[in-house]
């Protein structure tokens, strides 16, 4: 659990708060984009996650914050995810972003169902699985770090990983399989 | 085929990020300083409102009583007393008398009281 108490370390003040967003926002941006797929969306969690920090920002250690703020825009998202009747598929707009401009329609479409078979992939890996291989995959937290933000054992981590990248790999060499666990 | 590169594509977030959040904290600031200097000075006035209800002698709340109080009353002029200065109190049940004036006159054991009817 990321400790919130007893502060001994550096002051976590405005500089080092904005010095976090910084350097967190795109890897953070990435991470809850996995769970809301909307550009917007993912936006809107991650200046949230900070603006809730930066309101508790009297109770948390610096040395601790980053995994804190990670654990907050996770839930967040989450419960945006679960708030929000997200669209089923990635919608056409997503598509067009996704295309890069000036390769055809043949390509677009290319693009846009890989795009669609990534989205499902991920989005059939458990929760506790995505987690974990989203914050390893973008963030910079260690291991250690990243199992301070979930509350779990450092070791859960590294074999979390391993079993949702594994999974990925089958979820994607099937084409992203039918159904989606939304 | 889709392969864990794309699982893993970096998106660049919209730019300008850092300029929003400050904007967002300031206007989630600003009205709790406001909130809480508006509720300081209501309760301030309040107590004070309070205060003075109950510390204000009770003449000192009519004003026709303190009137009456600040007049010359022949009685005491006549006796060579100086204006009034004693504590007047309501006698209540008193029938047309509306408070009691209490005088020292400066003689041992002598004291002069005046009787205030309500004009009203």
């Amino acid at each position: 659990m990321p400790a919130e108490h007893g502060s001994t370390g550096p002051p976590f003040d405005r500089v080092a708060f904005e010095a976090l967003y910084r350097r967190v926002e795109g890897p953070m941006y990435n991470v809850v984009y996995r769970w809301v797929w909307q550009a917007d969306d993912a936006h809107e969690v991650v200046q949230e996650a900070f603006l809730r920090l930066w309101r508790m920002r009297a109770r948390v250690r610096a040395e601790t914050v980053e995994p804190l703020v990670y654990r907050i825009a996770l839930n967040l998202a989450s419960n945006r995810r679960r708030a929000a009747k997200l669209r089923r598929w990635v919608g056409l707009d997503r598509v067009a972003e996704q295309a890069a401009p000036g390769r055809g329609a043949e390509a677009a479409l290319g693009r846009a169902a890989e795009a669609v078979a990534v989205r499902r992939a991920i989005e059939r890996l458990p929760e506790k699985l995505r987690r974990v291989v989203m914050l390893c995959g973008f963030s910079e937290l260690s291991y250690a770090e990243v199992a301070e933000a979930l509350g779990i054992a450092p070791g859960t981590v590294a074999s979390r990983r391993h079993a949702a990248l594994a999974r990925l790999e089958g979820l994607l060499a099937e084409g992203g399989a039918d159904g989606d666990a939304g | 085929m889709a392969t864990l590169d794309d699982v893993f594509a970096v998106h660049a977030p919209p730019p300008g990020g850092l300029a929003e959040l400050r904007a967002r904290i300031a206007a989630d600031e600003r009205p709790r300083w406001r909130w809480a200097l508006g509720g300081g000075l209501a309760l301030g006035l309040a107590s004070a409102a309070v205060l003075a209800l109950v510390l204000t002698p009770g003449e000192a709340r009519s004003p026709w009583l303190a009137d009456a109080v600040a007049a010359r009353d022949p009685g005491l002029v006549a006796l060579g007393l100086a204006e009034p200065a004693g504590r007047v109190t309501v006698a209540p049940g008193a029938g047309s008398v509306a408070a009691v004036q209490r005088v020292e006159t400066g003689v041992d054991g002598v004291l002069y009281y005046r009787a205030i009817g309500d004009p009203r």
